[in-house]
């Protein structure tokens, strides 16, 4: 019952459990009769609560319109430098995508990204590519990383800085770290930062989001009215809140009952992702 | 990989590509690990689609809705229905896999039925269609109807203007501007007394991360999290959502972005 079904068959992961190891691409879409979940990916190492709101990774200053060299028609890989201070994880980017933001000709393109090694501050590589290039670009190019909507999630913070990405239906426990000084991290871990000599080794959770249905979500104290949407908290992470008329954050979902006390959990039916 | 799955096979059209031949029914949903795209006709022959820009719904034709038809008559069972247009011409096939609404009448009002195929009707002429499921109630009264193109079909670029239909997807290949001419021609469809237009059909994203030409001039910087619209000032551009209307909204933006017709990482939330 509480596998979810992805494709004609029951996940090997509970919706009440998570695993270090993965069992599905990131962003698979599991299902029970009246609910939706998305497989997702967390680096975080702190633990994250059951039912809490959760948000897409926020994008990374430093790989955002970033400069680029020209994308060239029918190539699988493309150009990207992140600027200082700020390293790119291995497999950050996996199942995410680059779009080329800025330039003359090829503006606009859009591609999935594959699988990716960790990569150094500030050093220019390239990323390979699910599809072909469609239109060689000119002019001064600049690209933007973007995470999976399920990649490297994180608990919701008080000031949004990406779309929501699901509610947890189980405790996500810290991710377990080590150092050491080989650039290629033990086994199950992910390569994340880089300071003379060591290298930061972290080891991922993955598991279920629930993303559309009815769900229990942790609320603060403003107070709700059955019929109405939820956004979520600016003063709790992690929690959400009544809507109001004049804001234009995203509506996670409409609430299924009414009551106004605070730190108590919502019966919310999630429109996040059906 | 850019051939997406519908059932259990992969389409034989890339989302980066369109073709004149139609490969499967208007609004065919197919999807990638989390992205969704919709099939749609295109037969615009003047305004292409750029890539990465958005689409609308066709417009509905002012002279094909809210109609009072003092010939129109259905019986229940009937597998068939004839509609006295107005002044406007129906192009063919505009309506195929669309719908005709009794929307005031006696008895039968509020029935709709889904349409099959049909010939180029002139202006005020009488438009006959099949219809995919049986009439259920006999209508009396005065009749008016309308007719509703298929999300999906005789979808345009954005307009620079007013909302005049929902936003249909994000066209992920160029669109090009569709060929006419002036006899009769294979995979042309009739448009006008002596026009005859060859549509184009490819896929329009409806769900999850996209790249959309982005209007930062009429409204304000993108915020990540926040809603994202419809530009009434630039055609094919999205901008960031005004709480004080009650227009759709398209998304949510994924990222802050302050540089007028850039690309805007959007989350796409048009149809799942």
């Amino acid at each position: 019952m509480a596998n979810p079904i992805v494709g004609k068959y029951a996940s090997p992961t509970s919706i009440f459990e998570t695993s270090n190891i993965q069992q599905h691409e990131i962003g698979t879409r599991g299902i029970l009769a009246d609910r939706s979940f998305r497989y997702a990916k967390y680096m975080v190492t702190s633990a994250m609560g059951p039912n809490k709101l959760v948000q897409m990774c926020p994008p990374v200053v430093e790989h955002v319109n970033e400069n680029s060299d020209p994308w060239v028609a029918g190539a699988y890989s493309v150009y990207f430098k992140p600027a200082s201070a700020l390293d790119i994880q291995e497999n950050e980017y996996d199942g995410g995508y680059i779009k080329l933001q800025a330039g003359t000709d090829g503006i606009g393109q859009i591609r999935k990204l594959r699988p990716h090694p960790f990569k150094v501050t500030n050093v220019a590589t390239t990323l390979e590519i699910w599809d072909p290039v469609t239109t060689t670009t000119t002019g001064s190019e600049a690209s933007t990383l973007i995470h999976n909507p399920w990649g490297n999630v994180v608990v919701h913070p008080t000031a949004t800085t990406a779309p929501a990405a699901g509610v947890t239906m189980v405790n996500w426990p810290a991710c377990a770290t080590t150092t050491g000084t080989s650039a290629t991290a033990p086994l199950g871990y992910l390569t994340t930062a880089f300071s003379t000599p060591n290298y930061t080794y972290v080891q991922p959770q993955f598991g279920w989001l629930q993303t559309w249905g009815v769900c229990s979500v942790w609320k603060d104290a403003s107070t709700i009215v059955a019929g109405h949407s939820f956004i979520a908290s600016g003063t709790t992470a992690g929690k959400i809140a009544v809507a109001v008329q004049t804001e234009i954050k995203q509506r996670i979902g409409e609430c299924l009952d009414a009551f106004a006390t605070d730190a108590v959990y919502a019966t919310v039916f999630l429109k996040i992702a059906p | 990989m850019p051939n997406p799955v519908r059932e259990k096979y992969a389409s034989p059209i890339s989302l980066y590509q369109t073709t004149n031949v139609q490969e499967h029914k208007l609004g065919t949903r197919v999807e990638l690990a989390d992205r969704v795209f919709r099939y749609a006709k295109f037969m615009d022959a003047s305004t292409a689609i750029p890539a990465n820009n958005l689409v609308q719904m066709a417009v509905p034709v002012g002279n094909h809705v809210t109609q009072s038809d003092a010939a129109f008559s259905v019986t229940a069972e009937d597998k068939s229905v004839t509609v006295t247009l107005g002044a406007t011409v129906a192009q063919e096939n505009q309506y195929q896999d669309g719908y005709l609404k009794l929307q005031s009448s006696t008895l039968g009002i509020g029935q709709i039925f889904k349409l099959k195929g049909h010939k180029y009707v002139a202006s005020s002429g009488s438009l006959t269609a099949k219809l995919y499921d049986p009439v259920k109630t006999t209508s009396s009264g005065t009749e008016v109807y309308s007719l509703i193109h298929n999300p999906y079909s005789g979808v345009i670029l954005t307009l620079a203007a007013a909302l005049s239909a929902p936003c249909a997807g994000v066209a992920t290949a160029a669109f090009a501007a569709c060929s006419t001419a002036s006899v009769a021609t294979p995979g042309y469809l009739q448009t006008a007394t002596s026009t005859w237009t060859q549509p184009r059909f490819g896929w329009l994203q409806t769900w999850g991360v996209a790249s959309v030409l982005f209007d930062r001039a009429t409204n304000v910087d993108s915020v990540a999290g926040h809603g994202v619209g419809i530009s009434q000032a630039t055609a094919g551009c999205c901008n960031t959502y005004i709480h004080d209307v009650i227009e759709q909204v398209i998304g949510v933006a994924m990222e802050v972005l302050d540089v007028e017709a850039d690309y805007l990482s959007v989350f796409l939330q048009i149809a799942p």
